[in-house]
C-alpha cells in the first residue's frame, strides 16, 4: 500500500509537470492609461519661428506607426501676461517638418523673461506650461589650441577649444557645442579621384568638465562648481584626427552657446540619459523623462542662443 | 549628550538593582550540551523555581546563575529536548555541566519542549529562531533544503521574487542583512543567481534572525542580523548523513577526535548537472565538428574542529568555502586551423574563524575570535585562433578578464558577565580590515600575421583597490528591574576609516518588556544602526557581479533608526502569538543613478546616488511549537518607500519590494513515526516595477535641424504592480529506521497548483487576423513566469 501510494504520488507529479514548460506567458489586459496632450517646443532667442509639436500620448500597447498632430488643439503663447501669438498647425511646411504648430516671430523680439504656453483641446483638456528665456551671458574669449592634451574619454591627444566666460551669481544652465557648417571638398587633393562632395564632419567633441553631461557635439552643464566666477571650459576635438582635411574642418567650426532655462536643462539631461540607456534593458536603471506640462506631458522651454566663430 | 545620560542612568539602575541582592550568594555555572553528541545548546533556558529567577546559555552553551544560599531546584530546558530538573543545596559556588536528551531519540513527533524559553519572558523583540529540524521538513525547490527560503516564510521577511533566496527585511534590501556564519560575515549568500543559498542545512546547528530592537552587540547593517552557527561535531561517536537529490548530493561526517575533548564535522555539497550533461554536450558539439564542454556547477564545503583545552578553555576552528562556476570552452577545427572560444564566470566565498573561549570566573566568560572572509567574482572571455595561410602561421589570441570582490580580516573580543540573575551584561569590540576591489580588467592580446613577429598587448585597468578599517565597541545589559519589567539597554559605537576620511557613530539601543496581567508581554524597542559597506545592485536584477563597495568621502554611510511596539503571549495549547508594529527610517541609501548600469565605464562613485527610505507596518506571528501538528502563520501589512533627489523628480516612490500584504502558512504534520507531511502556502502583493505606460513624440534638434523621435515614459518609478504572488509547496517524508541507518525518501512539489507567478513583464508584438482577413500586428503586455509545478524526489540517510 505504502509503495503504491509513493509511486502514485511520483507519477502524478511527473505527469502534471510535463504539461507545462519552464517558462509560461500570460497576456494581461491593458492597464489604466490616461490620454493627455503631448507637447514639445523651445523658444529660441535667435529663431524667427516658434515650432511647437502638439500631439497626444499613446498607450504603450497601442500599435504605433507615426505620430499624429492634435489637429483640434489651439495654442496661445504669452510673454508674462501679454499674448504674443497663436501657433497654427502647418500640415505642409516646405522649410521644415510637417504637422508642427508654427508661430512667425520675424516681427517679434523674444526678450529674456518668463513665457507661458496654453494649449486647449476639446477632448484632452487644457495643458499649461511656463518657462523662461534666460538673460544672455556673453563668452569672453575663445581660443583654439593645437595638440592640447589627452581627451579624457577618447583617450587620444587632441586639439582643443577653450571657452572662457563669467558666470553671474544666480543659478545658470548652459549648453556649449562645437558645430560645423557643411564642407565642400575636392578629393583631388585628398583622395584618389576628383569627386567633389559635401559633408558634415565627425567632430567627436570631448570634455572633462566636472559635472557636465556629454551631448552630441558638446556638453550640458550647470554652474554648480563655479557659481559667480570666471570659468574656462575645455572642449577637445577628439574625432578630428580621423578626418581627411582637419584644417578645412577647423575653418568650418563655430561655437553654439546656449544659456538655457532650468526646464531645458532638466529635460535635455533626462533625454540624454534615456538615449544612453537604451539597449541595456533590465541592467539599466529606468530614466524619468522630465515633464513641465501641467495637464499634459512633454516640455516647453526657452534658451538664449549665440553663435561665435573660432578665431 | 543624550548617550552619556543614558549610560549614567543605566549604571545607577545596575547598582540599585544589585543592592537588593546583597545577601550571601553563590554561583552555579557550566555548560549545557546535547547528551548524545555533546554539542553546545544555544539559548537553553535555566530556571530556578523557588526564586523564579532564570538565565539562558550563550552561543557556546555556557550559563551562569547567582542565587542566595538555599535549596535550589534548577530546571534546564531547550527546544526539542527533554527538560532536566536538578535540586541542590547551594552553600558554595558550583560547576554544573548539564546534558539534555533530544526528544528525537525519544519520540519523533515532539519538536519543541513545552517549557523552553517563552516569548513573553524575553526583553528582546523582533527576533525569531527557527529550529533547523523544522527547516529541514519545510518543502523546498527541487528538494534542496534552504535556510534562507525558510526564513522568507517569517513575518517581516520577504523574498525578492520567484525562487530567489535574498531576504528583504522590514523594507530593507538584502545587503542590509548582516549574515554571520560562526560570527564571520558572508557577503554573498547565493548560489545559481539567487535560486539557492550557500548554507548547507546538514552542517548548521542554529539559525536566529533579528529584524529590529537590536541589542548593542550587533552593528554594521541597517535591517537585520542573521546568525547561523555551524555544528561542532559529535564528541561521543562517529555519525554521518547524506542526501541524493535531483540537482545535488551532499555528505556530512562528524565524530570525536578525542572523545569528550575534541571533535570534527565536515560537510560537502555539489551539483552535478554539468557532469550528467557532459556526454550529451560533447556528442552535440562533435556532431557539429567541434569539441569542448559547457556547464555549470556549485559546491559548498563546511568544516569545523573544536578542542576542549581545559574546563576553562575551548578552541574552535571553522571554515566555509563555496563557489559557483559557469564555463564554455569549445574549439572548432577546419583544414588544420583551430578556433577556440573560452568563457568563464565564477564567484564564491571563503570564510574562516578561529575562536577561543575562556572562563575567567564563574560569572565572566570571554570569546576571542580571529576571522577571515573573502568574496570574489571573476569572469574571463577569450578566443584563440591559429591558422596556416599560404604556409605562413597566423595567430590571434585575445582575452579579457574582470575581477572584483571584498576581503576582510577581523579580530573580535566579547565578554559575557552575569553578576546576578537579574543581569546579563555583554561588552566587547571588533576591529576589521577591509579591502575592496571595485573591479579590475586585464586585457591580453597576441596578434601574429603572415608569420611575422607577434604584436602583444598585456594591460590592466580599472578601479583602485580601497583599504579601510572598521571598528566597533559595545556594552549592553539585559536586566530585570522588577518581576514584570525587563530591559535590554546598551550602546554601540562604531567607526570607519579610509585614507582620506573617517566616520564615527554612537548608536543607542533599548528594548523594554512589561508583563501585563494574563502573562501578556508588552514590548517596545528603539535602535539606531549604521552601515559602512554598500552593495551596489540594480533593482531589476541582482547578479553575482554586483559589488560590495566602501563608504567614501563622496558616498556617505547609511543610517537608520527603528522603533517597534508589540504584544507577545504563549497560549495554553502551545501556541505563541506575537503582534508587532514598526516604523523605520533610512538615510544615505545607495542606488544606481537614473540611466546608470554596471556596463558604464565611469568610476563607480559617479554612477550612484544616495537617498532616503522609510518603511512601516505590522506583523502577526502565530506559531505552534509542539504536538503532531506544528507550524506557523505569519502575516505582514507593510509600506516601504524610497526618495532620491535625482530620481523620480525627487518625489517619494514605492520601493520595488513594497508589499502591502504578505502571508505565509507553514504546516508540518507527523502522520506517524514513518511519515511526515509538510506544506507551505505563501501570498504576497505583486512587486512594484517601473513600466512605461505610454509613448510621446518629441520635437528635437541636431546639427541637421529639427526632427521628431518618440520616447517611452512613465509617470513615476515603480508605477506598475505585478500580479499577486501565491504558491503552494508540499512535501512528504517516508522514514524508515534500518538496522544500521535511517533512510528518508522525500517526495515533494514546488508550486503544486502551477500558479503562473510573475517573474518579469515584456511588451511583445503578436500577429492577429484583422476583420478583413489580413494579418495585423498587435502589441501586448506579457507576463513571464519561471516555475510551473516542479516535482522533486530526494533520498537522505543518517547513520
Amino acid at each position: 500500500m505504502k509503495n503504491t501510494l509513493f509511486l502514485a504520488v511520483v507519477a502524478c507529479m511527473l505527469l502534471t509537470s510535463c504539461e507545462d514548460v519552464l517558462v509560461k506567458t500570460l497576456e494581461l489586459e491593458d492597464f489604466e492609461f490616461e490620454k493627455q496632450l503631448a507637447i514639445s517646443g523651445a523658444l529660441i532667442s535667435t529663431d524667427d519661428e516658434f515650432a511647437l509639436l502638439i500631439s497626444q500620448n499613446q498607450a504603450i500597447t497601442d500599435p504605433f506607426d507615426q505620430w499624429e498632430p492634435a489637429v483640434e488643439a489651439t495654442a496661445v503663447l504669452y510673454s508674462g501676461d501679454t499674448e504674443i501669438g497663436r501657433p497654427v498647425l502647418s500640415e505642409n511646411n516646405p522649410e521644415g517638418l510637417n504637422n508642427l504648430f508654427l508661430l512667425d516671430l520675424e516681427n517679434i523680439e523674444l526678450e529674456p523673461g518668463n513665457y507661458r504656453l496654453e494649449v486647449d483641446h476639446p477632448t484632452l483638456g487644457t495643458a499649461v506650461a511656463e518657462s523662461e528665456i534666460p538673460e544672455d551671458i556673453q563668452i569672453d574669449n575663445i581660443e583654439f589650441v593645437e595638440d592640447f592634451g589627452i581627451a579624457p574619454n577618447f583617450l587620444s591627444r587632441s586639439d582643443a577649444i577653450l571657452v572662457t566666460f563669467t558666470d553671474p551669481p544666480e543659478d545658470n544652465y548652459y549648453s556649449l557645442k562645437i558645430e560645423s557648417d557643411s564642407i565642400i571638398s575636392d578629393t583631388f587633393f585628398y583622395g584618389m579621384d576628383t569627386l567633389v562632395y559635401e559633408y558634415e564632419p565627425f567632430l567627436g567633441v570631448d570634455s572633462g568638465e566636472p559635472g557636465a553631461q556629454m551631448i552630441q557635439d558638446g556638453i550640458l552643464f550647470t554652474d554648480d562648481f563655479f557659481n559667480g566666477q570666471e570659468h574656462m571650459i575645455t572642449l577637445y576635438l577628439a574625432g578630428l584626427e580621423f578626418e581627411e582635411a582637419p584644417e578645412k574642418i577647423i575653418e568650418s567650426l563655430h561655437v553654439t552657446w546656449d544659456v538655457i532655462s532650468r526646464d531645458k536643462f532638466e529635460f535635455d539631461s533626462s533625454l540624454q540619459l534615456y538615449d544612453n540607456s537604451q539597449g541595456f534593458g533590465p541592467f539599466t536603471e529606468p530614466v524619468t523623462i522630465f515633464n513641465n506640462i501641467e495637464g499634459g506631458v512633454g516640455i516647453f522651454s526657452g534658451l538664449n542662443r549665440s553663435f561665435y566663430p573660432i578665431p | 549628550m543624550k548617550t552619556p545620560r543614558l549610560l549614567l542612568l543605566l549604571g545607577l539602575m545596575f547598582i540599585l538593582n544589585n543592592l537588593s541582592y546583597s545577601q550571601e550568594t553563590f554561583t552555579i555555572s557550566g555548560y549545557i550540551e546535547d547528551a548524545g553528541s555533546s554539542e553546545a545548546l544555544i539559548s537553553a533556558n535555566v530556571f530556578e523555581s523557588n526564586s523564579k529567577l532564570g538565565t539562558v546559555s550563550n552561543i557556546y552553551g555556557f550559563y551562569s546563575i547567582t542565587l542566595p544560599q538555599d535549596s535550589v531546584y534548577l530546571s534546564f530546558s531547550y527546544i526539542g529536548y527533554e527538560s532536566d530538573i536538578i535540586g541542590i543545596y547551594l552553600d558554595k559556588d558550583v560547576t554544573l555541566d548539564v546534558k539534555l536528551n533530544s526528544t528525537a531519540t525519544l519520540r519523533q513527533v515532539e519538536i519543541v519542549a513545552t517549557n523552553a524559553v517563552k516569548i513573553e519572558e524575553e526583553s528582546q523583540m523582533s527576533r525569531i529562531e527557527v529550529p533547523i529540524a523544522q527547516i529541514k521538513k519545510i518543502p523546498a525547490l527541487l528538494g534542496e533544503v534552504d535556510v534562507m527560503k525558510a526564513l522568507q516564510l517569517l513575518p517581516g521577511v520577504q523574498s525578492g521574487g520567484e525562487g530567489q533566496s535574498g531576504l528583504y527585511v522590514r523594507g530593507g534590501s538584502p545587503d542590509q542583512n548582516l549574515i554571520l556564519l560562526d560570527g564571520v560575515p558572508v557577503y554573498n549568500a547565493n548560489h545559481l543567481f539567487g535560486f539557492f543559498s550557500v548554507f548547507n542545512a546538514d552542517a548548521i546547528k542554529d539559525v536566529k534572525l533579528t529584524k529590529g530592537g537590536y541589542p548593542a552587540r550587533y552593528g554594521g547593517r541597517l535591517s537585520s542580523v542573521l546568525e547561523i552557527n555551524m555544528k561542532e561535531g559529535n564528541k561521543q561517536e562517529f555519525h554521518g548523513s547524506g542526501a541524493i537529490g535531483i540537482i545535488s548530493s551532499k555528505l556530512s561526517l562528524e565524530g570525536p577526535i578525542i572523545k569528550d575533548k575534541a571533535s570534527f564535522i565536515v560537510s560537502g555539497r555539489r551539483t552535478y548537472i554539468d557532469v550528467l550533461a557532459r556526454p550529451i554536450i560533447k556528442a552535440s558539439l562533435a556532431a557539429n565538428g567541434s569539441e569542448g564542454n559547457i556547464g555549470y556547477f556549485f559546491y559548498d564545503l563546511n568544516a569545523k574542529v573544536n578542542y576542549k583545552i581545559s574546563d576553562k578553555d575551548k578552541l574552535y576552528l571553522s571554515a566555509y568555502t563555496g563557489d559557483d562556476k559557469f564555463f564554455v570552452d569549445f574549439t572548432e577545427s577546419f583544414e588544420g586551423n583551430t578556433d577556440r572560444v573560452v568563457t568563464e564566470l565564477g564567484w564564491g566565498n571563503f570564510t574562516s574563524a578561529l575562536r577561543w573561549n575562556h572562563l575567567w570566573t564563574n560569572k565572566l566568560f570571554s570569546n576571542l575570535s580571529a576571522t577571515y572572509t573573502n568574496y570574489n567574482f571573476g569572469t574571463l572571455l577569450g578566443s584563440e585562433f591559429n591558422a596556416t595561410i599560404d604556409g605562413m602561421q597566423e595567430t590571434e589570441n585575445f582575452s579579457v578578464s574582470y575581477d572584483s570582490g571584498i576581503r576582510d580580516y577581523a579580530a573580535r573580543l566579547d565578554f559575557d558577565y552575569l553578576p546576578s540573575p537579574n543581569h546579563f551584561v555583554r561588552f566587547g569590540g571588533l576591529i576589521m580590515q577591509h579591502r575592496f576591489n571595485p573591479g579590475i580588467f586585464n586585457l591580453q592580446s597576441e596578434l601574429s600575421v603572415f608569420g611575422g613577429e607577434p604584436i602583444t598587448i598585456d594591460t590592466t585597468f580599472g578601479q583602485v583597490l580601497v583599504d579601510a578599517i572598521e571598528f566597533n565597541t559595545f556594552i549592553e545589559d539585559d536586566f530585570k528591574i522588577t518581576p514584570t519589567l525587563k530591559v535590554n539597554a546598551g550602546v554601540h559605537f562604531s567607526g570607519f576609516s579610509l585614507e582620506d576620511q573617517s566616520y564615527t557613530s554612537v548608536q543607542p539601543r533599548l528594548s523594554v518588556r512589561q508583563l501585563l496581567p494574563g502573562n501578556v508581554a508588552l514590548k517596545a524597542s528603539f535602535a539606531t544602526m549604521r552601515q559602512y559597506t554598500q552593495f551596489l545592485t540594480n533593482e531589476n536584477i541582482g547578479l553575482p557581479w554586483d559589488q560590495w563597495l566602501p563608504t567614501t568621502k563622496q558616498v556617505k554611510p547609511q543610517d537608520s533608526w527603528q522603533a517597534a511596539i508589540g504584544f507577545a503571549k504563549t497560549l495554553d495549547e502551545g501556541y505563541e502569538v506575537s503582534l508587532e508594529a514598526y516604523y523605520k527610517e533610512m538615510d544615505n541609501l545607495i542606488s544606481y543613478a537614473e540611466g546608470a548600469s554596471f556596463f558604464s565605464i565611469e568610476p563607480w562613485e559617479n554612477l550612484v546616488t544616495q537617498g532616503e527610505g522609510r518603511s512601516y507596518g505590522a506583523e502577526l506571528f502565530i506559531q505552534k511549537k509542539n504536538g503532531r501538528f506544528t507550524g506557523w502563520l505569519g502575516y505582514t501589512l507593510s509600506w516601504s518607500d524610497r526618495r532620491f533627489d535625482d530620481k523620480n523628480f525627487g518625489e517619494w516612490y514605492s520601493f520595488k519590494f513594497d508589499r502591502r500584504h504578505d502571508l505565509s502558512l507553514v504546516g508540518i504534520y507527523e502522520l506517524s513515526e514513518k511519515i511526515n507531511f509538510a506544506a507551505t502556502w505563501v501570498y504576497g502583493t505583486g512587486n512594484a516595477v517601473t513600466f512605461a505606460e505610454s509613448r510621446i513624440p518629441l520635437l528635437r534638434q541636431n546639427g541637421f535641424g529639427d526632427y521628431v523621435s518618440t520616447v517611452d515614459i512613465f509617470k513615476s518609478r515603480n508605477n506598475f504592480r505585478q500580479e499577486a504572488f501565491h504558491r503552494l509547496d508540499v512535501n512528504v517524508d517516508f522514514i524508515k529506521q534500518k538496522k544500521r541507518h535511517k533512510r528518508i525518501w522525500s517526495v515533494g512539489a514546488y508550486n503544486a497548483y502551477s500558479r503562473k507567478n510573475p517573474f518579469f513583464l515584456q511588451l511583445e508584438e503578436d500577429f492577429v487576423e484583422n476583420g478583413d482577413g489580413t494579418i495585423g500586428v498587435e502589441t501586448v503586455l506579457k507576463q513571464y513566469s519561471l516555475f510551473p509545478i516542479i516535482p522533486s524526489v530526494s533520498y537522505r540517510f543518517e547513520f
